[in-house]
Formats: C-alpha cells, structure tokens, sequence
C-alpha cells in the first residue's frame, strides 16, 4: 500500500522520530510506523492534534534527527500556524510533511489542495504517482530537506496512499545522530527583528533549488505536462487513443523547474494534467508569459477541476482538445447505499436519547464515526464544520437563539480540539449542553489511541486522562452516563437540558468493534411485536429488518439490546 | 496484457482479500499489479469497490467502460459497478441481497444485460452451507477463476490463497474456492 510505502521510505531514510495525528486517507502511515518504532530505534507518538504532532516531530529535526509528521490535508489547517513559522526557521535534520489530500471527498468535509500551502509557506513539494514513488520521493523528501534546511512537503492523494502495487525495498540507511538543541534565538525566536531577516533568507534559498526528479519522455508535437497520479492517465489516455506526445512529469511541483521553460519552447501546443486546481498550469502561464513563448496552454478549461480524475476523463479532455465526440460513461441509477453507525454502535443509543431528551433542540456536532447521526432516522447532526466546531458553533449559536442545544463532540475530537472552545464557554458564560460521545478509541480512522485511553503510540502505558477531570475542574457539571442505559441517559440530558447552565454528558461505553467491547448474541423478536415500527423508524440499526408486518432481528446484531428497551410492547429479548 | 477487474459489495464482505488473492496470484507470477480501494466511511455498512488491475497498467483505476470483469459480491453493488464493464465482458453475480438501512425494502432492478456475458451464483448460500458465510468471498473467487479468463491459473490461485488467509482458515477457504469453481462450471 501506498502508505506503507511512504512508511518504508522513511525507515530506510532513517527517520527517528514520527508524529502523527490519524486522519483518511494518511492513517495507515503512522499505524504501520507505531508497529516497528522500536525494531527501528524511532521515536513515535500519536499527538492530540496535527499542530501539536508538527511541533514535535519539528523539535526533532531542529535537534538534527530526521522527522516525519503526517496528516489529511485539513490536518494542515491545524498544524498550519506552526508550519508557516517553521518553513522560514528551517531545520537541521530532513523533515518530511506528509500531507495526504482527499480529491473526490472519499472520507472528508472538502478537497482543498494542499499543494497551495507548500506555496503560501515556500517550501518544496513533492508529488509521488505510484506506490512505488510514494517510497522512493519520501526519501528524495529527506535529501532534499536536508540539503535545503528546511521542511518538505510530501504531498499525495487518496489513490496514491491507498494504492495496493509491488514495491521494491531498498537499503536501510543507518544514521547514528546524536540529538542537539544549538541555541540560536536570532533563528529560532521568531520576533519581526529576526523574522525579516528569515523571510529574506527562504526566497533565496527557493530561488537557488534546484533537483533533478522531473523526468521527460516520449515524442511529438503535442507537449503534455503531467504531475503526481494525473501522468498514469496521461500514459494509458495516449495508449488509449493512439495520441504521440512528449512528457514532462512534475514530480517536485513547488518550485517549478526551469526546465519547463525549454519544454515549452519545443511546442505549440501543450496540455497541463494535474488533479484539482490549477496550480501546475498558472505558473507553466506565467512562464510562457515571462519568456514570451508563443505556446498555446491548455488545462483546466478542458481538464476536469473538481473531483479526482481517472484514464476516462482525462481522455476525454484529450478528446476535447482534439475535437472528438467524448465517451460516454453509461450510468445505472442505484439507490444510495450510504455508510451508517455500526449495529451495537454506542453513538446510536446517544443520538436517541438527544432526540427524546430535546426533541425541538439543535444539535451542532464534528468529525467522527458520530457524523453519520445525521442519517435519518436518527437525524440528530444538524452540523459539522471540522474537529471540535460543535463546541465553539454551540458557543455563538447559544448566544444568538433560544433554542435548546445538545452539541456532541468524540472523545478524540475532544482533547484534539474541544478543550478550548469549551474554556470559552466557561469564561463567556454560554449555556448548552455538551455530550461527550466517548468510545474509548480513535474510532472513524482505526482505532488509533490517544490520552483516554491509557495507551501510546510506541504501545506504553500511562496514566488515562478523564474528561471528566478536566471539565469538572473547570466548574461545568458533568454527569457520566453508560449510553446503553436508554432510560438514564434520556433523564439526565433532559435534566441537563432545563438546567439553563452549561453542563457536560459524558456517554462512556467502548466502540463495539474495540478489543474488549461487550458484544452479545443477536436479540430476537417475539411474537409479541404488533408491528408498531419504533424500533425500525427511530433507531436506523442495520440490524432491525422488517419483514411480513413484524420486525425481524438479523445476524449483523451485535446484541446491545437498545431496541428491547424501547420496544413498547417488550417484544425484544436478548442474553 | 491487461486485465482489469471491479468487485463491489458492502463493507464486511471480504473484498479486500478477495482482490488480495487474486493480485497475490498474478504477482506470483511475475505481472505488474495495482490495487485501489475504499476505505474510512465507506467501511461503515457503505458500498464498497475494489478496482484490480493486472499487467501492463500505469494507474490503480480501471477506466469506466474498460473492465474485462465485473464481479458483484451483493446483488445491487454488481450494478452499482456495471458501469466500468466493458461491452462483451464478463459479469459476475451474487444474488445475496442486503437491504440499504436507509430503504424499507430492497428495490426491484431489472437492466438489459444483453451487452454482457453473465454468471449468476448464491454464493452466500453455498457459503452457509459449508458453514460459515464468512467465506463467501473464496466461492466468489472460485467462480472468477472457472468463469473469466482470469492471467493465473486456478492452482496459482489456490497457492495465493494459502498465502495470504490464516493457516486456520486455509482449508475451508480452499473448500469454499472449490465450491465457486463448481457453481461456474
């Protein structure tokens, strides 16, 4: 995999210290890394956030280790204060940003390209095609680093980190470093005075880079610039239609080589593949423009921007430029089958307890598994803007409507980051409820750990962290709730709800598919049941079919047995 | 040489190894394998898709309109993934249904298959019947291996099979590659 490739690349680069939040589709990075930390002497944790794993993992490149933090591209939002700062800082040993962008949204909020932000903080960026190049640029990403002092920008895409394919290993290379904070405040205390003098330094760093990864191959009149996965479409498009072209292959795509200049000068025509924006194509423009070269540059006008692209749509924008009538992708109209909370999922108990407890409320929330409670039945997400929002929206949102709110937020999201919104709410005065859906895991990306749990990312333990610690010591009153007590979770968030005060539910019980979680044989129906539909109209468990006017319980039941304690007429029984 | 294969079906269905199989098999014997696939939300009761591209590709996605196989692991998700057959090839699948949560009952499709060449199978019933549905996926991967013009042969696949399930599990999942072979004869 793709991922574990980049994972590979680094070992045998001889990183030493890894940080990483989990986050689609970069999460099979640091997993696979947290298995053999320390068969390979590296440092790793997993870190509350992504700026907080950048901060560490940057702390051991300033001491001259090789590092690597990894993360999804809205990760990057998070670490960004602290990745603006550190590209002008540099660093000593190579460090490695790996951020994993998620063209088509398979599992995010949006498909920003981070290939923008290699750009806003001016630092290299490197883009692998292939599984095989995922290992081989993390590599080239720590030379090059290390060459430069400064931070690299590993950037791929779902299909690359997620790409299954034959690697071939190389060497581990075995560097035996011994780890030094050199006090230098006129580099690392980033005050105007010396901050001027670093942002002078880093233009003429970039402006003196030079490497030799882009390749060119092939021949014809028709020149095609292709970067990251876009140049595999570009080779099977050109096998496809029998189109002759010459190449060029961006693999660092910030700073754009001086190549292209001469590249350009051998055409009159030359289309610009890359997913998402147009990033490549802007600046091969203002090339062209700078060096008054009469090409004429084609992109996105007719490659697709939203969405990842594939062999079919990068045909068809060759077909476009070629004036042929494009392929037709023939679509069958199939319902929906959308991802849904697990059957015995504690999430579900909660968001019907929401629903009872205030049935006319709002309820803000945030990423996790717990997002898919906007799934009817349950209906109870009305929104999710990034990690930890639900609190701070809840913040303004209480302020500005009379409306009853219940918030939910994940125990990961919580110390990732809850805690300061809610802070504000303490000081602010703002009243609503938060329910801390708490499933003793870092469920959505695997079951990563983090400070709940008792466990590290080298496989330690340590002493747990209690939410309810925290917010108790900040004077909110928090209950604790077992979510598969239906009736008492129901009581205690209506209570919370009329108290007209902040308060905090915590809802503890471990995700159902988390190694030592309560699972039971499948609940059954009796004959009992008059077919009154509650349990399939309010629960939405996979589980709970209906069939011939009666419900009917399936094997997927993981017997949590909430249906029999809402079932009216006590038609569900169980171990 | 290419081939390029689609599977489909709803998470927990054992895709993934299905497709690890049969790439395990074409590797063994020495063509260039690529495979891409669903992950995050879409393990959570969502569709699942596995694209499996053998020999001479550059790209992990099978092009919409391309496939050599499409194989449906539930029977609405063969559909799902018609779209990437190409015209003449082969399609797989399996009548196990399992209703979409979000629907109250599970929809009548009825398409022209004309285009294709078409085997239907119960793997899930022969799969319960040697025991454990968990292994509907080896039937599936039998079935592919009787039926499509897969690039390694059945006893390669069966060595890939070895390879890649836990000792434990590796007779009845060669009991149930056995079964798939059967059903497509």
């Amino acid at each position: 995999m793709g991922n574990e490739a980049i994972a590979r690349g680094a070992v045998e680069a001889g990183v030493k210290v890894v940080a990483a939040y989990p986050g689609t589709p970069s999460s099979e990075i640091p997993n696979t890394i947290s298995k053999i930390a320390k068969k390979y002497g590296i440092y790793f944790e997993w870190s509350t956030n992504e700026k907080v794993a950048y901060e560490v993992a940057f702390a051991g490149a300033v001491t001259g280790l090789r590092s690597m933090v990894t993360m999804k591209h809205v990760g990057l939002n998070v670490a960004s204060d602290a990745f603006m700062a550190s590209a002008e800082v540099g660093v000593e040993g190579g460090y490695v940003v790996v951020s994993a962008d998620d063209p088509s949204l398979h599992s995010s909020q949006n498909e920003q390209d981070n290939r923008y932000y290699a750009r806003l903080a001016n630092i290299p960026c490197i883009e692998p095609g292939s599984p095989q190049e995922a290992k081989d640029y993390t590599i080239k990403a720590f030379e090059i680093s290390e060459q430069y002092k400064m931070p690299v920008m590993l950037r791929t895409t779902t299909r690359v980190n997620h790409t299954r394919g034959d690697v071939e290993l190389g060497d581990i290379l075995s560097l035996e470093r011994t780890p030094k904070f050199e006090k230098n405040p006129r580099r690392y205390v980033t005050v105007p005075t010396n901050a001027r003098v670093l942002r002078e330094n880093i233009i003429k760093k970039m402006d003196s880079f030079k490497s030799d990864l882009d390749t060119i191959e092939g021949k014809g009149s028709l020149g095609v610039i292709a970067s990251g996965i876009a140049y595999n479409y570009v080779k099977e498009t050109l096998l496809l239609l029998d189109v002759e072209a010459e190449i060029y292959k961006v693999a660092v795509t910030h700073p754009l080589s001086n190549a292209i200049i001469d590249f350009l000068n051998r055409h009159d025509d030359v289309i610009v593949v890359e997913e998402l924006e147009p990033i490549v194509e802007t600046e091969v423009r203002s090339m062209a423009q700078k060096e008054n070269i009469p090409v004429t540059i084609y992109g996105k006008d007719i490659v697709p921007r939203a969405f990842e692209l594939n062999t079919t749509r990068v045909a068809n924008a060759f077909r476009k430029y070629k004036n042929l009538p494009l392929e037709e992708v023939r679509e069958f109209d199939i319902p929906a089958r959308p991802p849904i909370l697990c059957p015995g999922c504690p999430h579900r108990a909660s968001f019907y307890a929401i629903r009872k407890a205030a049935p006319k409320g709002i309820y803000p929330s945030g990423i996790g598994c717990y997002t898919l409670g906007f799934v009817p039945p349950l209906s109870a997400v009305d929104s999710c803007l990034c990690m930890g929002a639900s609190i701070g929206f809840s913040c303004g949102l209480s302020e500005f409507v009379s409306d009853k709110i219940i918030c939910t937020i994940g125990d990961s999201s919580f110390f990732h980051a809850g805690i300061p919104p809610l802070l504000d709410a303490v000081y602010n005065k703002h009243t609503f409820v938060v329910m801390i859906l708490d499933n003793e895991t870092t469920a959505m990306t695997g079951h990563q750990p983090h400070p709940g749990t008792g466990i590290t990312g080298m496989g330690e333990s340590v002493r747990k962290i209690y939410p309810e610690k925290l917010t108790e010591a900040m004077g909110i009153k928090t209950d604790v709730v077992d979510p598969h007590d239906v009736k008492r979770t129901i009581e205690v968030l209506k209570e919370a709800v009329k108290s007209d005060e902040l308060r905090v539910v915590i809802a503890r019980r471990k995700c159902i598919f988390l190694e030592g979680a309560e699972r039971k044989n499948p609940y059954v129906v009796t004959d009992e049941c008059t077919g009154c539909r509650l349990c399939l109209n309010q629960l939405g468990c996979p589980a709970i079919e209906f069939v011939e006017g009666k419900a009917v319980i399936n094997e997927l039941c993981n017997g949590c047995g909430v249906c029999a304690q809402i079932c009216p007429s006590n038609a569900i029984t169980g171990d | 040489m290419k081939y390029d294969i689609v599977l489909g079906g709803v998470g927990g269905q054992g895709i993934l190894l299905a497709s690890q199989v049969i790439a395990q098999a074409a590797m063994n014997r020495g063509l260039k394998v690529m495979m891409a696939e669903t992950h995050g939300m879409a393990q959570r009761g969502g569709s699942v898709i596995s694209h499996v591209r053998l020999g001479d590709i550059y790209g992990a996605l099978v092009p919409e309109g391309h496939a050599d196989l499409v194989v449906g692991f539930e029977y609405m998700e063969a559909f799902r993934q018609l779209k990437f057959l190409a015209k003449g090839k082969k399609l797989i699948i399996n009548a196990h249904r399992i209703k979409p949560v979000t629907l109250e009952t599970y929809p009548e499709l009825d398409f022209d298959l004309g285009d294709y060449d078409v085997l239907r199978l119960d793997a899930s019933r022969i799969a319960l019947n040697l025991g454990n549905p968990i292994v509907t996926n080896m039937v599936i991967v039998g079935a592919m291996s009787q039926f499509a013009q897969l690039p390694a042969s059945q006893q390669e696949i069966k060595d890939a099979i070895r390879e890649s399930v836990p000792s434990q599990f590796a007779e009845i999942d060669l009991k149930a590659f056995e079964e798939g072979v059967r059903a497509a004869q």
